[in-house]
């Protein structure tokens, strides 16, 4: 893990693959889908400066599940006082980590308003 | 508390699209996240089932029903929620063991200003409590 190239701006936008389980009939995102991996207190997103949603979604696993991607600015992680972390990976130069438990209340506080902008069936 | 399959078939009858999504989630595989999210654990379905049998019989429980959304989580617990209204609402987590299940409410004081409520479900409150305070 590394510093990020650049200082982050808060309008600036990171990409989460979920899975369509997490979606709702209206286009929205359950809470659920902010949640920390498993075994860890991170949850993985893409830097949208070195990726796009097409990129990202292409990067997550198909199996078991069809998927989509969310956008999500910055400033929502830093107003719900998560933390985070460039983590560059030889597959994923955008790869990064958001540090910080994911209460409910949290995680509802990132999902609010956000909608999917893409499904891969 | 209802037994597993008792609570499925009765859940089947009165809201048979919320059956479908409960056993939709209970089958979901180990790593159904991508990131090794552990399966949906009986514990936590045969909790969820009591708590949905419990809104079927409350006043206004087909609205309520309308904007529930049921989503794994990947510790294997399952989170219920509701968007009654903007920035108004309702949370509960059921967690991987079945209890004990967390309410959280979020909804606007009489300012405007959000405020947020939470505590155990049946200690702190219970069900007919919860959705008194939203309108439908």
């Amino acid at each position: 893990m590394t510093d990020f190239p650049r200082p982050l701006v808060a309008d600036e936008l990171f990409y989460r693959a979920i899975r369509d389980i997490y979606i709702k009939e209206d286009g929205s995102v359950s809470p659920g889908a902010f949640s920390n991996t498993t075994g860890t207190d991170a949850m993985s997103v893409d830097w949208a400066e070195l990726s796009t949603a097409a990129e990202t979604i292409a990067r997550f696993p198909q199996w078991p599940l069809p998927k989509g991607v969310v956008a999500v600015p910055v400033q929502r992680f830093w107003d719900c006082q998560q933390a985070i972390v460039y983590d560059e990976m030889p597959t994923n130069p955008a790869h990064s980590l958001v540090y910080g438990e994911k209460t409910g209340s949290i995680r509802r506080r990132i999902a609010r308003g956000l909608h999917l902008i893409h499904l891969v069936e | 508390m209802l037994s597993f399959s008792d609570g499925f078939i009765q859940l089947e009858k009165a809201q048979p699209h919320w059956a479908q999504r409960v056993k939709v989630l209970k089958e979901l595989p180990h790593g159904w996240d991508g990131f090794g999210a552990a399966p949906v654990t009986k514990e936590a379905v045969k909790s969820c089932l009591q708590i949905l049998s419990e809104i079927v019989d409350l006043p206004h429980s087909s609205s309520i029903g309308r904007k529930l959304f049921i989503a794994p989580l990947p510790d294997g617990g399952l989170e219920l929620d509701w968007d009654f209204q903007v920035e108004n609402d309702l949370m509960i987590l059921v967690p991987p063991e079945g209890e004990p299940v967390q309410f959280l409410q979020t909804f606007m004081g009489l300012s405007g200003e959000e405020r947020e409520r939470e505590g155990i479900l049946d200690t702190d409150d219970n069900l007919a409590n919860l959705f008194r305070v939203y309108s439908y």
